[in-house]
C-alpha cells in the first residue's frame, strides 16, 4: 500500500518537473531576447519615425540610408518600420498608431493609400506630433512638408522617351503597379496622356496591374507578351513592374525586339540597362525623399518653417549616360554606410 | 493539476507578457495605447471567433481574407451608390454569409474537403472583388461611415472593441448552451459518431460556415471603416493570423476542442507582441520570428499534453 502510493507520486514528481523546464525555458529565452533587444534603445534624443509603405524595394532601402543620414547629420535617432508589403494598408495605420502612443517627436511618412492614411495622419498632428509626407500624396493638409518626385512629369519623361526610341509609332503595354497609390497613378497618368496628346500614332495596347509585387508583375507581363505578338514597347511605372517587364522580355528571348522604359533602379535593373534589355530608366531620389523628410522634421521642431512643397527632381537615365559619376551616385548610393550599423 | 496548468498557458503567456511590457515601455499602459491595441486586434478577434466554431467542428476556412474584402467591397459600393450607412453595413455582412453558405454547399453536397473548398473560394472572392472594382479602391463614403471603425462609445471605448465583447459573448452562450455549440464539437471529436448518433451534418456545416461568413463579413466593415475606402486587396494572409489566434488559444486543428476566450487570448497575444515590438523599436522582421515562435510553441504544447494523455 505504502509502496504503491509512493512509486505514483514519484512518477507524478517527474511529470512535472519535466514540463517545468520546459516552461520555464521557452518563457526565459522570450525574456531574455526581448530584454537584449531593447537594451540598446534608451536614450534622449529625438526620435524621429520614419514609415515606408513596404520593405521589399531597393528603393525603400535606398530611403532608409538617407533618413540615417539626416539622423547622423543633425543628432537626432530615426526609427524605421513599415509594412513588409505595400498592400498592408491597416498594417501600416497600426504602426504609425503606435509610433503616436510612443510619443515619438515626429514622423516621416509614405502613404500606402491617398484616404486610408488621412485620419490617423490628421490625428497625430492634433496629438502635437509634426508629420512630413514623401513619396506618395495623402488627401490632407495636416502636413509639414510634402517631399516627393514630381511623378507626372516622371511619366511624362518616359513617353517622351518611348516616342523616341520607337520613332513615334507602335504599339505600347503599360504593367501598372497598384490601384489607389497616388504616385505610381500619376507616373502612369502622365505616360498615358502625353502619348495620347503628343503621339497618336503610339497605341497602349494592354495594362494590367503587377500589385507592386515582382512575381505577379513578371506574369502579367508574360501574358501581356503573349496576348500581343506585335508589342513594340513596355512602360514598368516602378521597380517591381520594371523588373517583372525585363525578366518577362529576357525569358522570350525578345531583348531589343521590345523595349522597356522602366522606373527607379535596383542592381538588377541596372544591369538589365547595361545588357540593353531596358532601354533607360527614369531615375528618382530617395536617397534625397529620406533624408529631406527627416531633415524638415528637424527644422520644424527647432521653431523653423521648412518649405511645404519639396521636389527631389527625376532623371532620364541610358546605357551611354551610366558612367557619368553623378548618375552613378543616384544608382548607387552608399547604403552600406548608413545601413551597415544596423 | 498539471492539466489545469496547461488550460492556463495562453492566460499565463498573456499575462506575463502585459506585465513585461508595463515594465519595459512607459508608453504601454496608457489609455491611449490600451484602446489602439484592442482596436488594431477586434478585425481579427471577430473572425477568429467564427473561425472558433468552424475549428471545433473539425473543418477550416482559409477564404476569410478574401471574404473580408468582398465584403467590405459591397458595403461600401452600396454605400457610394447612396444607400444608407447601415442598410449597407447590414448588406455587406449578408454578403459574408453568402460565401460561407457556398463553402458549405462545396463541402457538404461536392465532398471537398474545407481546406481545399475554401483555398479553391479564397480565390474566387478575390477574383470577383478585384473585378467589381476593376482593382480600384472605393471612396466618396459618407463622413460618418468611419465612427464604426474608428469611433469611442463614451469616449475612449472603441466601438469594433464593443462589436467583439458582443459577438464573444453570443458566441460562449451558443458553445456552452445551444445544440449548435454542442454538436459542433461532437463533430469536430469524430464525425462518423456524430453521423451515427443522428446529427443532421449537413445542415450543421452549412450554419457553422455560414456564421464564420457573416462575421467575417461584418469585420471586412469595420476593416473597410477603419481605412474610410473599400480596398479590394484588403485582408491579404488574415486567414493564417486567425487561425494562429486560434491555434494559440488552444484550438485543435484535429478538430474538438477551442474556445471563445482562448482565441481572444490567443489573439491579443499576438496584437501584443506587435505592439510592443513597435513601442521598444524592435525590428519588424524580429517580430514575425517571435510570432511564428509563439505559435509552434503553443500546437508543440498542446501536442505534447495529448500524447501523454494517450
Amino acid at each position: 500500500m505504502d509502496k504503491t502510493f509512493h512509486l505514483r507520486s514519484s512518477n507524478h514528481e517527474k511529470h512535472r518537473s519535466r514540463t517545468g523546464i520546459f516552461e520555464s525555458k521557452s518563457l526565459c529565452l522570450l525574456l531574455f531576447l526581448l530584454l537584449w533587444l531593447t537594451a540598446c534603445h534608451r536614450s534622449k534624443q529625438k526620435v524621429i519615425a520614419v514609415v515606408p509603405k513596404g520593405q521589399g524595394h531597393i528603393f525603400w532601402q535606398t530611403v532608409h540610408a538617407g533618413a540615417n543620414a539626416a539622423g547622423e547629420k543633425f543628432g537626432v535617432k530615426v526609427l524605421w518600420n513599415g509594412p513588409a508589403s505595400e498592400i498592408e494598408i491597416s498594417k501600416q495605420i497600426n504602426i504609425l498608431e503606435d509610433f503616436i502612443n510612443r510619443r515619438v517627436d515626429g514622423i516621416v511618412v509614405a502613404p500606402s493609400d491617398q484616404k486610408a492614411l488621412v485620419p490617423v495622419i490628421e490625428s497625430a498632428v492634433r496629438k502635437g506630433i509634426p508629420v512630413t509626407i514623401f513619396d506618395s500624396g495623402a488627401e490632407t493638409e495636416s502636413y509639414v512638408s510634402f517631399v516627393s518626385t514630381d511623378n507626372y512629369l516622371g511619366g511624362v519623361k518616359a513617353a517622351h522617351r518611348m516616342a523616341e526610341i520607337l520613332n513615334k509609332k507602335g504599339n505600347v503595354a503599360i504593367v501598372g503597379v497598384m490601384p489607389g497609390s497616388a504616385s505610381t497613378t500619376q507616373r502612369e497618368n502622365g505616360f498615358k496622356e502625353t502619348l495620347a496628346k503628343d503621339y497618336p500614332q503610339l497605341k497602349i495596347v494592354a495594362f494590367q496591374y503587377g500589385m507592386s509585387d515582382r512575381a505577379r508583375s513578371l506574369a502579367v507581363s508574360e501574358d501581356i507578351l503573349t496576348a500581343n505578338p506585335n508589342l513594340d514597347g513596355i512602360f514598368g511605372p516602378n521597380e517591381s513592374s520594371s523588373i517583372g517587364a525585363a525578366q518577362a522580355v529576357k525569358g522570350r528571348s525578345l531583348t531589343g525586339k521590345v523595349k522597356i522604359v522602366g522606373f527607379d533602379s535596383s542592381p538588377s535593373l541596372t544591369v538589365d540597362l547595361q545588357e540593353g534589355v531596358i532601354d533607360s530608366l527614369i531615375v528618382q531620389n530617395p536617397f534625397a525623399m529620406g533624408f529631406d523628410g527627416v531633415r524638415t522634421i528637424c527644422e520644424k521642431l527647432d521653431g523653423k518653417n521648412p518649405q511645404r512643397r519639396i521636389d527631389t527632381g527625376v532623371t532620364v537615365v541610358t546605357k551611354s549616360s551610366l558612367s557619368d559619376p553623378k548618375i552613378q551616385e543616384l544608382i548607387k548610393p552608399s547604403l552600406e554606410k548608413y545601413l551597415g550599423s544596423q | 493539476m498539471r492539466d489545469l496548468l496547461k488550460k492556463l498557458l495562453p492566460f499565463l503567456s498573456f499575462a506575463f507578457l502585459f506585465v513585461l511590457l508595463s515594465i519595459l515601455s512607459p508608453y504601454f499602459l496608457t489609455i491611449d495605447n490600451l484602446s489602439s491595441v484592442a482596436r488594431q486586434t477586434a478585425v481579427i478577434n471577430i473572425i477568429a471567433i467564427g473561425m472558433t466554431l468552424v475549428i471545433i467542428s473539425g473543418g477550416i476556412d482559409l477564404s476569410i481574407g478574401s471574404v473580408l474584402a468582398f465584403s467590405g467591397v459591397c458595403g461600401t459600393l452600396l454605400m457610394a451608390k447612396g444607400l444608407g450607412i447601415i442598410p449597407s453595413t447590414f448588406l455587406g455582412t449578408l454578403s459574408g454569409i453568402a460565401w460561407g453558405l457556398i463553402n458549405g454547399v462545396i463541402i457538404t453536397q461536392f465532398k471537398v474537403p474545407p481546406f481545399i473548398a475554401t483555398l479553391g473560394s479564397m480565390g474566387m472572392a478575390r477574383g470577383l472583388t478585384l473585378l467589381i472594382t476593376d482593382g480600384i479602391p472605393v471612396t466618396a463614403l459618407p463622413k460618418n461611415f468611419g465612427r464604426l471603425g474608428d469611433g469611442n462609445l463614451f469616449g475612449i471605448i472603441p466601438v469594433p472593441v464593443v462589436v467583439l465583447l458582443g459577438v464573444g459573448l453570443m458566441m460562449s452562450y451558443v458553445l456552452h448552451y445551444t445544440r449548435l455549440g454542442r454538436y459542433a464539437y461532437a463533430m469536430g471529436g469524430s464525425r462518423q459518431a456524430a453521423y451515427l448518433s443522428g446529427i443532421a451534418l449537413t445542415a450543421y456545416t452549412l450554419v457553422i460556415y455560414s456564421i464564420l461568413g457573416a462575421l467575417t463579413g461584418l469585420a471586412g466593415m469595420i476593416e473597410a471603416s477603419r481605412l474610410v475606402t473599400g480596398q479590394p486587396t484588403a485582408g491579404e494572409g488574415y486567414e493564417l493570423r486567425v487561425i494562429a489566434a486560434v491555434v494559440i488559444g488552444g484550438g485543435s486543428l484535429n478538430g474538438g476542442a477551442g474556445t471563445v476566450l482562448g482565441t481572444t487570448v490567443g489573439a491579443f497575444i499576438m496584437s501584443l507582441l506587435n505592439n510592443g515590438c513597435n513601442l521598444l523599436g524592435i525590428s519588424p522582421f524580429v517580430q514575425q520570428i517571435l510570432i511564428g515562435a509563439i505559435i509552434i510553441l503553443a500546437v508543440a504544447a498542446d501536442e505534447f499534453r495529448r500524447r501523454r494523455m494517450e
